[in-house]
């Protein structure tokens, strides 16, 4: 009964701590959610092993049920005094070393294919150029000539096409900062004096909001930004719009 | 192979210091190779080469030896003394002069220097003492 | 007035706890008025600016101020009894680094009397966040000075704990019948030791910045960021193993005593702490990993790496209490919280450890939850463990069961309310050191479950330190070896005399006490 009830509490316990990513929203987010999913499964058969082993042994070797008849009092009769077992400790150190070692290789996998920055295309995607300073972000469009800006709220907003490479190249004016959308499971810090590159293709249309992650004094919390993921001829008018 | 097998017949004091050392020596070595970059190399290279020049001591001086009349001990600890504490504040106050200018750097001397003189004091008598000591058993 | 001049490693291993655990105290009301400005959107605590003051005392004291000098003051305590000596090898140095450690924790705070109030660049005290355009109070350069000073005396410290296990074991104690305990201060201390001087540089690199016009962190003229970084890391990372190792340590000398068995794997255990601590320094950018700026996957693999000799630890653990006799008083309940919860911190940090992970992951409330559950169901659980086992030696009276299972309890749930929930706060975007956020966000819920939560934590400490009040009003009763324990400790008087022991059992093995009693036992 007390072990159900542990076991229970050990189970809710588990679930709390086990969070569920927002959809993600563009391909790499796509590739990110996965090796989560395979990081959460690895984690899930880990937990159960170890809560169960801690479990059974907490219940199982209780002073009182282990003592023979009347024994719950005598404090001296000492359980067999083991002092290791050399093929058990080979085997708990070998099999995490394994798990790892899988884990790390979906790591490379993913981590090659979220990091990849392609060539940019004149005809296909777009390229944009932003600039972090606080509190807001600049979004300059260096081939379009057009330039977005906002300060705090509720910062600024631009379009992207979708289903095609965005390049994203990040300054800052002054602080640290970290450019960062939820729902592309993806975040790339905004260091002055070193230009970042990364890439991504949105995938549904939509509008994402995002924010600053570094924190970089006093309004951190407010400089929000918003990307619009439409289709071409849309992108395009907005593009026209903005000259 | 002879060098080997004498520092696996160091104690494990020893060969604790000289496993850090090859352990940061070569990871610091393979940092730099997958990265060429120079502040964590230093810093790992720095830690291998402090941990090894520890070993190579305890390497050549053998087993820290217990060299001490074991139970009785009282005479050879040092009493009750406020020079600690007064070292300690002249330390803190001298610290605040970066911020503050020169004041708090010379509030911070007195107790600093009255605390190191009678700390080495003391100290200088218990050495006495302790030699005092040892001499008649020779 | 004794206690300001003492020499004696027991009692500055006192002061060393009342003074961390007065800071613990002042850290946990901000991180209870941290957790109730966040219940609701909007700001009604506080603003902006004293947000970002709260998360950066707050962060700085429970690290620096707590944590650390904790682990110092259980090793001041116990190093010398558990070896059989009198006392540390420098009982004056021991001292100075006591008041160096509270000079400092007390320039750090004088920072609420500056005009700007106290530091507001966040623990880790970024750049160019850091420097003097971008955070113009004076309590940041208090900040530098008192953590300066703290480090100077962790290094002392550290110091003195080495030369006290080299040199001062009892005849017999060899360094592999050394307790467990004393093997990972050892470790510690070579940690500090190590990592301590990084950021006591980057220190005084940022001081120089700030007043006196150098430019090492200022890439406008030619300074560069990521270095303070690099630094800062480089001693953060050690820190965060400086200040879970010797609870592992309090762990596995508080399970085999209420097992009745002597700790499994004794050697892979040692050998776990030994590569665990040299591999912490091998693992600090990847705290880095966004930034563009460091070689990921090598950071990945060696903090992967690190799971396997924690783990050994787990399963020696789990071991030592299998075909046991356990019996469960309020030191071996924190134990066995620490086991159940600090498995989610371990696992959790697998996953901050693979980069793409930590992409979606990093500087949310995801990492939030990731160092408390490692800091708080690790550390300050295993500190309870620690002073509920330790406190009728400290002072020769013991800590009301009833009271302790109260605590126990308040902080199982407040925890688990408390920190678990911001694994899911983190994984939606919610982003941490943020003042506040919009009622649209859909946080609001989670975020209360956690506010909550942190008020069942503040009941627990009340309860404990009423049960710390009532124990102290009794007169000592305590005999030296209340639980049938194992380690040297228990051979001496509770409390212990002045130069500690009068005789020493012969030491055969790691569990001399335990020896000496089932040879004379029945």
């Amino acid at each position: 009964m007390r072990g159900r009830r542990v076991a229970a509490g050990a189970a809710l316990v588990s679930l709390l701590a086990a969070a569920c990513l927002p959809a993600p929203a563009t391909t790499e987010a796509r590739d990110i959610a996965s090796l989560y999913t395979i990081f959460l499964a690895a984690a899930a058969v880990v937990a159960a092993i170890v809560l169960g082993l801690a479990t059974w042994s907490v219940i199982r070797y209780r002073a009182g049920r282990t003592s023979g008849p009347g024994g719950a009092g005598a404090t001296d009769d000492l359980p067999p005094q083991t002092h290791g077992n050399t093929r058990l400790e080979i085997l708990w150190t070998v099999v995490p070393a394994v798990t790892i070692a899988v884990l790390f290789g979906f790591t490379l996998v993913t981590l090659a294919r979220v990091d990849k920055v392609d060539p940019v295309e004149p005809a296909r995607g777009a390229e944009i150029e932003v600039t972090a300073f606080r509190w807001g972000w600049t979004f300059t469009y260096p081939a379009e000539g057009i330039s977005v800006s906002g300060f705090q709220e509720p910062g600024p907003e631009v379009v992207v096409p979708v289903g095609e490479p965005i390049t994203v190249r990040l300054d800052s004016a002054d602080v640290v900062h970290s450019f960062y959308v939820p729902r592309f499971l993806f975040k790339r810090d905004v260091v002055p004096g070193r230009q970042n590159v990364f890439q991504f293709t949105v995938e549904e249309a939509g509008s994402y909001g995002g924010q600053c992650a570094e924190f970089c004094g006093l309004y951190h919390a407010r400089m929000p930004f918003t990307i619009r993921a439409e289709s071409r001829s849309v992108y395009e008018a907005w593009l026209a719009a903005q000259r | 192979m002879s060098l080997v097998r004498r520092l696996l017949h160091d104690p494990e004091e020893t060969r604790f210091f000289l496993f850090l050392s090859v352990f940061a020596l070569v990871i610091g070595a393979i940092y730099w190779f997958v990265s060429y970059e120079p502040a964590g190399s230093v810093l790992l290279l720095a830690f291998g080469a402090a941990t090894g020049v520890m070993g190579v001591v305890l390497h050549r001086t053998g087993r820290p030896g217990v060299d001490r009349p074991f139970l009785d001990e009282t005479g050879r600890f040092p009493s009750e003394t406020p020079a600690p504490l007064a070292v300690g504040a002249g330390l803190s106050l001298m610290a605040l002069a970066t911020i503050f200018g020169p004041a708090p750097l010379v509030v911070g001397l007195l107790p600093f220097a009255w605390g190191a003189w009678t700390w080495l004091g003391r100290a200088r008598a218990e050495l006495d003492a302790e030699v005092r000591d040892d001499e008649p058993r020779r | 007035m004794t206690w300001l001049t003492t020499t004696d490693h027991k009692r500055i291993g006192i002061l060393y706890l009342v003074s961390a655990f007065a800071f613990f105290l002042l850290g946990g009301v901000i991180a209870l008025l941290m957790r109730t400005e966040l219940a609701v959107p909007g700001l009604q605590v506080t603003d902006e600016h004293g947000y970002n003051q709260m998360f950066t005392m707050h962060g700085t004291i429970m690290m620096l101020l707590f944590a650390t000098p904790t682990s110092a003051a259980l090793a001041n305590f116990l190093v010398p009894l558990q070896v059989g000596t009198a006392d540390m090898v420098f009982p004056r140095l021991n001292a100075l680094s006591f008041w160096l450690f509270l000079f400092g924790g007390v320039i750090v705070l004088s920072g609420y009397a500056a005009a700007g109030g106290p530091a507001d660049i966040g623990w880790t005290g970024y750049p160019p966040n850091s420097e003097l355009a971008y955070s113009t109070t004076t309590g940041t350069d208090l900040w530098i000075i008192g953590l300066a000073l703290t480090g100077v005396a962790s290094i002392l410290g550290a110091l003195n704990f080495t030369v006290t296990i080299y040199t001062r074991r009892a005849p017999g104690m060899s360094m592999l019948r050394l307790p467990i305990f004393c093997w990972t201060v050892l470790v510690t201390a070579i940690l500090i030791l190590f990592s301590f001087p990084a950021l006591t540089s980057a220190l005084a690199m940022l001081l120089l910045d700030r007043r006196f016009g150098a430019t090492f962190f200022l890439p406008s003229e030619g300074g560069d960021a990521i270095l303070w970084q690099h630094l800062f890391w480089f001693f953060g990372h050690p820190e965060v193993y400086i200040v879970i190792l010797p609870f592992f340590g309090i762990l596995s000398e508080v399970i085999p005593v209420f097992a009745r068995k002597p700790l499994f794997g004794y050697r892979a255990f040692v050998l776990a702490t030994i590569l665990i601590g040299v591999y912490s320094f091998t693992v600090w950018a990847h705290h880095m990993f966004t930034t563009g700026a460091v070689a990921n996957p090598f950071f990945s693999l060696v903090s992967f790496i690190i799971a396997v000799p924690t783990g050994i630890k787990v399963f020696n653990w789990i071991a030592t209490m299998w075909r046991g006799r356990l019996s469960f008083p309020t030191p071996m309940l924190w134990c066995l919280g620490f086991l159940y919860l600090f498995l989610f911190g371990g696992i959790t940090g697998i996953v901050l450890g693979s980069p793409p992970l930590d992409y979606a992951f990093h500087d949310t409330y995801f990492v939030v939850a990731h160092m408390h559950n490692v800091l708080v169901s690790g550390t300050v659980f295993a500190l309870f463990a620690g002073l509920y086992f330790w406190f009728p030696k400290m002072t020769g009276r013991r800590l009301s069961e009833g009271l302790g299972r109260i605590h126990f309890w308040s902080w199982v749930v407040g925890f688990t309310l408390t920190f678990l929930p911001q694994y899911q706060l983190g994984a939606s975007g919610m982003p941490r050191r943020y003042a506040d956020y919009p009622a649209s966000a859909g946080w609001t819920e989670l975020n209360q479950l956690s506010t909550l939560g942190s008020l069942l934590l503040g009941v627990g400490v009340l309860v404990f330190l009423v049960a710390v009040a009532l124990a102290l009003r009794r007169p000592p009763d305590q005999p030296p070896d209340p639980w049938g324990a194992n380690s040297l400790e228990w051979w001496a008087d509770s409390p212990p005399a002045h130069h500690n022991f009068r005789s020493l059992p012969p030491i055969r093995s790691e569990r001399p006490v335990f020896d000496a009693r089932h040879e004379a036992g029945p």
